[in-house]
């Protein structure tokens, strides 16, 4: 089955996130903003993956971009890359 | 027809004979019986012991999830009542069996119950020392010296029963158990940990800085619409972007 859409439990829905980019300039439908958030996601796995060593096929990228956990990982993950210090590790002194 | 009146008749005579089979030391101490005339005996009063457990161990959820091992444990008690039941003191069989059923079926409880395992004179002298302070509706720790010696409690079994209830072994919870029948969360997942291991630590600044660096790729629109699709908002990094 080729889902398109995924949902996630916090968060913006397409038509918001379109609305908000337009006002920003950036004049898009809902339809382009789940576009536009898939490629970005597309891009942001294979850049990661190339940074850790494994670089993932386009397919490889595209199933993941489909998953469920991937969207709901990415919601912890994104606050922190745009903090600027390094979160400490407990372990160390 | 089979009446009631004339089973417990039958049971009668039955314990009579029964009686007679019985060899006990000089302790008082049965030694031998007729096993075939207790097991049928046991089976005329097996109801007994689903009514004590229907009646007494069946509103806790943790009495209903033990019932089979319950009803073995009330059988057993059955049988300690056959054993000891005197029809010549004139009681009915079920009003005497019905008190071993229920201490056997505590004390596998109580057996059962505690994590760490507490002597049965310790859980008792504690369960007297708690009924006291509640009929006199004073503090555990008020119990006095005199109160002590009423119950026949030596100090030192007092002070075993303050330091089994300090270390509240009564309480003890597996760190594996879900915290409610309704919940998949476990003690585990809600107590805060405080040994990380450093490996995984340094997976995840990997990562983290991985997630940043290719964060830092994307253009500006796919950060906005990435961002506003958490609920994060991106006005900080447009106009930052901008100004650069």
């Amino acid at each position: 089955m080729n889902q398109k859409y995924i949902t996630i439990e916090e968060g913006e829905d397409y038509r918001t996130i379109a609305a908000k980019m337009t006002t920003l300039g950036y004049k898009m439908n809902h339809a382009t903003a789940r576009n536009i958030l898939l490629s970005g996601m597309h891009k942001f796995m294979r850049s990661i993956s190339e940074h850790l060593g494994k670089s993932l096929t386009d397919e490889e990228c595209k199933m993941l971009v489909m998953r469920q956990d991937i969207h709901e990982v990415l919601g912890d993950i994104l606050p922190l890359c745009l903090t600027e210090e390094t979160t400490k590790c407990p372990v160390e002194k | 027809m089979i009446t009631k009146a004339n089973q417990s008749e039958d049971d009668l005579e039955l314990f009579k004979k029964y009686q007679t089979t019985k060899i006990l030391d000089e302790n008082g101490k049965l030694l031998k019986a007729d096993t075939r005339l207790r097991n049928d005996l046991a089976q005329r009063n097996a109801k007994l012991v689903t009514f004590v457990i229907n009646k007494f161990y069946s509103k806790k959820q943790r009495h209903k999830e033990l019932r089979s091992d319950l009803l073995q444990e009330g059988h057993l008690g059955l049988f300690d009542a056959i054993d000891g039941f005197k029809p010549e003191l004139g009681f009915k069989f079920s009003t005497y069996a019905t008190w071993w059923i229920r201490q056997s079926v505590n004390s596998y409880l109580l057996d059962e119950e505690p994590m760490l395992h507490i002597p049965s004179h310790i859980r008792t002298a504690r369960n007297k020392l708690f009924n006291l302070a509640k009929m006199r509706s004073i503090a555990f720790k008020d119990i006095s010296k005199d109160m002590l010696a009423e119950l026949n409690i030596t100090e030192k079994m007092h002070a075993s029963v303050v330091a089994a209830v300090k270390t509240k072994s009564w309480n003890v919870q597996s760190i594996d158990e879900p915290l409610s029948s309704s919940m998949d969360k476990t003690l585990r997942d809600v107590i805060p940990g405080n040994e990380i291991e450093l490996s995984s630590c340094v997976d995840n600044k990997r990562i983290l800085e991985a997630a940043r660096q290719a964060f830092q790729k994307l253009n500006l629109r796919e950060k906005c619409v990435l961002l506003e699709r958490y609920g994060i908002e991106c006005d900080r990094i447009v106009e930052k972007e901008l100004g650069k």
